[in-house]
């Protein structure tokens, strides 16, 4: 299975660094500057990972990592923040929508590392071969 | 404060002294004024007390003269001694009687007759001694002339000796005296013996008969009888006649008869008795005019002379007197013995206990009416013996008005003791320190003199539980009371007792006088002991007033409408020195000339409260709030009350409190600030990394590129070298740095200009600012707010602005307006929110406007409803969720700009379209003359 990551941020500037910064990271990283157009790429293909920012013109982050876990459970979720508040902390707990919290600015060794001990979870947890099972 | 109603003490008791000397004087002018007698009463040390207008009169000095005048000085100096002596007499024996000179004030000498009584006490005692005098002149006159006659008599006796002479039986002399010698002018008894008694008479007699003959028969008489009396008119020698009295006595001589003849010249005689006559003649018509009685009687004790004085004292007419026994008419039964006893003595020796002093007596009127007299008795020599001459004279007006006086003194002196227990008691009534059981205690003590006896007088006053008695008052029976009240409550009584062993108990208690003086005694001792109550609660107050303003360091001044100081609290004093009637001037800037802006002068200040801040001269380093009440006081004067607050410590917090206001502000902002700020910072970090890296990549290349630098140098170059080095650069992707290098370069320094222009704006925004207003660039400012809220706006609206260029610097305190404007456009953001989109436009908009600078921030928001518009500026009105907004953000702006700026604030809004504030802030001035402006037209 690929492994992509999806980077949502309204700020190109930000894109770029984050890209620069992960260009030799294992997987494959798409970057959108709106939660709109991360639905519209989630829609189209698998993403494992989703990186999203807070603060954002239209649909906030949180809301958009919330969309992803109803709609795609698998998909790890990950925020990146200019602003941590206690709202968001209390979100990302109580409803589990949230696999990782990062606030800007922060190293990208440590998101890298933290994207790719997803992947392993999500391949540690890849469900059983005989899915007739569950139902 | 401290109403004073009481009377001081010294009018009160002039005015009570005054009453009773009135009532003394009026009735004195009745009784003692009418009297042509001198009347007064001096007391111990000669002091005159009381003298009626006769007295005045006669010595020539004025009522004021005398009020200071000891009795003393009436006299002469040279009887002074003597008067002292008679009045220490006086004192000591209770009464007496002398005869002295009184020296009038023009020097003039009259003689007086003074008699005295002492006025006692009910238990004995002399308080006064009460004379009276009458004027001497007349009587001396009249004894004196008297005395002048009987002398004159008796000399004339004395020198008409008779004549005696012996004639024998041959009708010739045979002896003659020397007398005889003189009275028929015979030189020697030879020459007298010649003569036969024919030669010493005349041919006849008075009445024609022959002298011889006559003789002759008087002869025969007297020697048949003895002895014959006759009268004869003899001639002397020279022929010359006169009359005589002529005793015939028969005697025996040598045995012979012989017949001795006794001659007496009765011409003296009769001159004398003529002139004697005259003399009565004049003496009587002196007493007939005679003011008093003057009686005579002869060595028998019979009347003589009764004059009309005494005619009217007795009731008895001269004729129903004259011969009679005085004693046994105007004596009473009971004295008439020791009368005749006195009178018969004194006919004889002419002495007696009557004679020449003034003694007082009782007389019996013709009608039964016993009265008293005064009398004195004056003796004359008489042939037969001792007559007297008494002067009498009616003494019961003089007693009657000594009773009367008596009484009046009395009265008097129980008024003087009563105005005395007053003015006592007003002494301790003004004490405005003694605490009500001292007043009562000493009132009581007080207590029984107010009583007309105050030997047998006891006290006691009831108030609350203090009981205070004068000793006995237990033993009392007959007592008076009234209550003791403060204001309408009855707190105890006052009460006045008389012992029984008095002895008269059934006076039937107390006088209306003593009941009133002791209810006034009651009425004013209430009014103390509540003035005291009163004080002392005023005192408490003004203590825990003191101690309410040291405590809370609150100043406090109680100025008039002239800025004159009435109070200023303790600590104010102490530091500034007693302020109590000066100007409040000097006080709040050490000058007497008023004060620069005076917060009293201003109109409004005379009706309401008005409050200022201010440094006080001497506390320079403290902020006072003064406020300001103007008061009525009871009087109806317009005060101020100036209530000085510290409020330094208030002013340094409200300061803070701002400041944190401001930075509580910025905390709000700090979500998207942080945002804008981490962004920057997240993506500059790993450029700036990506950079390092990239370097290190192209380092290699370029290390492989010296060594073929080298070779070619040497020209050695090995084609596996060039190899090597293509196969660094497809390995580093050189061509993806050569790239992405550039852009991270560029991106890097925008994103640090980013952050750079945040901080700036962020600092520019929250500056503390100073106290002063300074000018700055008002579009910089709007540029500033904006970039700070960008976070709360960005997501949701687009702005634009629309800024004049070259505005004048605005006059302003930059971070309150920052905050106001912020507050606004946050409120615009939010309004656009609200919106169905959710998405919108705030429009900021900068222009001069005349003195003005407009500022306007619109927005497309949903509009303000109308049921809400006024209140939108009310402190903590929101209509945003719990949570979400205080309610402060317009009162804040309402308040910077109004009351800061002196500029306005209001608003357009629209249902749907939208809402426009608009921010008018004046150039220069306060502010004050600032008007509303039209809105900025539009640039488009």
């Amino acid at each position: 299975m690929n492994e992509t990551v999806l980077l949502v941020d309204d700020d190109a500037n930000l894109l770029h660094g984050l890209t620069r910064a992960l260009r030799h990271q294992p997987f494959d990283l798409f970057t959108v500057r709106s939660a709109e157009e991360a639905m519209d790429v989630l829609k189209r293909r698998t993403i494992r990972v989703v990186v999203a920012d807070e603060q954002m013109p239209g649909m906030s982050g949180g809301d958009l990592l919330a969309w992803v876990a109803e709609y795609f459970p698998e998909t790890t979720r990950i925020v990146l923040t200019g602003h941590p508040t206690a709202e968001q902390a209390i979100r990302a707990i109580n409803e589990g929508v949230v696999y990782r919290y990062f606030t800007k600015p922060c190293n990208p060794v440590d998101l890298a590392i933290t994207i790719r001990r997803a992947f392993e979870e999500q391949d540690a947890a890849q469900p059983p071969q005989d899915p007739a099972a569950a139902t | 404060m401290n109403q004073k109603t009481k009377l001081p003490p010294d009018s009160l008791a002039s005015a009570l002294d005054g009453n009773i000397r009135g009532a003394a004087k009026s009735l004195a002018e009745m009784a003692v004024n009418a009297l042509p007698d001198l009347v007064y009463a001096v007391d111990l040390e000669g002091r005159v007390l009381f003298w009626n207008r006769a007295l005045a009169v006669r010595t020539g000095y004025r009522d004021e003269e005398i009020r200071s005048m000891n009795l003393e000085a009436f006299f002469p100096p040279e009887e002074r001694p003597r008067i002292r002596i008679a009045i220490a007499k006086a004192w000591q024996e209770g009464g007496a009687g002398v005869q002295a000179t009184i020296l009038t004030r023009t020097g003039e000498r009259i003689p007086y007759e003074f008699s005295s009584t002492l006025l006692r006490h009910s238990d004995g005692t002399p308080f006064a001694l009460c004379g009276a005098a009458r004027d001497l002149s007349e009587r001396m006159a009249f004894e004196s002339a008297l005395q002048e006659s009987e002398i004159r008599s008796r000399a004339l006796f004395e020198s008409s000796r008779d004549a005696m002479m012996v004639l024998g039986d041959d009708g010739r002399f045979g002896a003659g005296n020397s007398a005889a010698l003189t009275m028929f002018g015979c030189r020697s008894e030879e020459e007298f013996c010649r003569h036969r008694p024919s030669s010493f008479s005349p041919e006849r007699q008075p009445g024609g008969r022959s002298s011889k003959e006559a003789a002759q028969q008087h002869i025969v008489k007297a020697m048949e009888e003895g002895s014959h009396f006759f009268d004869w008119m003899h001639s002397r020698v020279d022929g010359s006649e006169f009359e005589a009295s002529v005793l015939l006595t028969r005697i025996e001589m040598e045995g012979k008869q012989h017949i001795h003849a006794t001659v007496r010249d009765v011409s003296v005689e009769r001159t004398i008795q003529a002139a004697l006559r005259a003399n009565e003649q004049k003496l009587r018509t002196i007493t007939e005019c005679a003011l008093d009685a003057i009686v005579m009687v002869d060595s028998t004790g019979k009347i003589v002379h009764w004059n009309a004085a005494a005619s009217s004292m007795f009731g008895y007419a001269s004729d129903e007197m004259m011969g009679k026994d005085p004693h046994k008419i105007l004596v009473p039964p009971e004295m008439r013995e020791t009368a005749h006893r006195g009178m018969a003595a004194f006919a004889t020796s002419g002495t007696g206990a009557a004679v020449g002093r003034v003694r007082e007596l009782t007389a019996i009127h013709k009608n039964g009416r016993r009265f008293p007299i005064e009398i004195s008795i004056s003796s004359v020599r008489e042939e037969s013996g001792w007559g007297a001459v008494a002067i009498l004279r009616d003494i019961s007006e003089r007693r009657q008005l000594e009773t009367s006086l008596q009484k009046q003194t009395a009265e008097l002196t129980a008024r003087v003791r009563e105005l005395s227990c007053l003015e006592r008691a007003s002494h301790v009534f003004e004490k405005n320190d003694l605490p009500p059981h001292e007043i009562v205690a000493q009132v009581a003590t007080l207590l029984p003199d107010a009583v007309s006896e105050p030997g047998n007088a006891c006290a006691r006053i009831v108030y609350h539980d203090c009981e205070i008695e004068t000793p006995g008052f237990s033993e009392t029976s007959l007592r008076l009371s009234v209550p003791l009240s403060i204001g309408n409550e009855q707190v105890g009584a006052i009460e006045v007792g008389c012992r029984d062993d008095a002895g008269e108990p059934s006076q039937g208690g107390f006088s209306p006088k003593e009941r009133q003086l002791l209810e006034d005694l009651s009425g004013r001792l209430g009014r103390a002991i509540e003035r005291y109550l009163n004080n002392a609660e005023i005192k408490s107050l003004n203590q825990k007033l003191e101690l309410i303003f040291a405590a809370t360091r609150t100043r406090f001044l109680l100025t008039d409408e002239d800025c004159v100081v009435r109070y200023a609290d303790p600590e104010t004093q102490r530091k500034y020195g007693s302020l109590t009637n000066q100007k409040c001037s000097r006080y709040l800037f050490l000058s007497q000339g008023g004060c620069p802006a005076c917060p009293q002068k201003t109109p409004e200040a005379r009706d309401r409260t008005v409050v200022t801040h201010f440094t006080l001269p001497l506390e320079q380093d403290r902020i006072f709030q003064r406020t300001s009440v103007p008061i009525r006081s009871h009087t109806g004067e317009l005060l101020f009350a100036a209530v000085l607050v510290d409020v330094t410590e208030h002013k340094a917090l409200e300061v803070k409190l701002n400041q944190a206001r401001k930075l509580e502000a910025v905390g709000e902002l700090a979500a998207g600030i942080a945002h804008e700020i981490n962004t920057p910072a997240q993506f500059v970090g790993d450029n700036t990394r990506f950079l390092r890296e990239g370097f290190q990549d192209l380092e290699q290349i370029l290390e492989k590129l010296d060594n073929l630098l080298e070779a070619a140098k040497t020209g050695t170059v090995d084609p596996a070298m060039v190899e090597r080095i293509r196969g660094a650069v497809e390995q580093v992707d050189a061509a993806y740095l050569r790239e992405e290098i550039p852009q991270s370069i560029e991106q890097t320094l925008e994103g640090i200009g980013q952050i750079g222009k945040i901080v700036r704006a962020m600092k520019e925004f929250s500056h503390p600012g100073s106290k002063e207003k300074q000018a700055i660039d008002i579009n910089r400012a709007i540029e500033n707010t904006l970039i700070v809220s960008r976070g709360e706006w960005k997501h949701v609206a687009e702005v634009v602005t629309d800024l004049e260029a070259g505005l004048p610097p605005l006059p302003c305190f930059p971070a309150d307006l920052n905050q106001a404007m912020l507050n606004i456009i946050v409120n615009a953001a939010h309004a656009i929110t609200e919106t169905e989109s959710g998405r919108g436009t705030i429009t900021v908009r900068s222009k001069q406007q005349n003195k003005a600078i407009a500022i306007e921030i619109e927005d497309t928001g949903p509009g303000i409803p109308e049921n809400i518009q006024p209140r939108i500026f009310d402190h903590f009105f929101t209509t945003k969720e719990v949570g979400k907004g205080t309610g402060q953000g317009l009162t804040i702006a309402h308040n910077v700009i109004v009351e800061k700026h002196g500029g306005t604030l209001d608003f357009e809004t629209e249902a749907g379209r939208g809402t426009m504030f608009r921010i008018c802030l004046p150039l220069e001035g306060n502010g004050t003359e600032f008007q509303k402006l039209p809105a900025i037209e539009s640039t488009d």
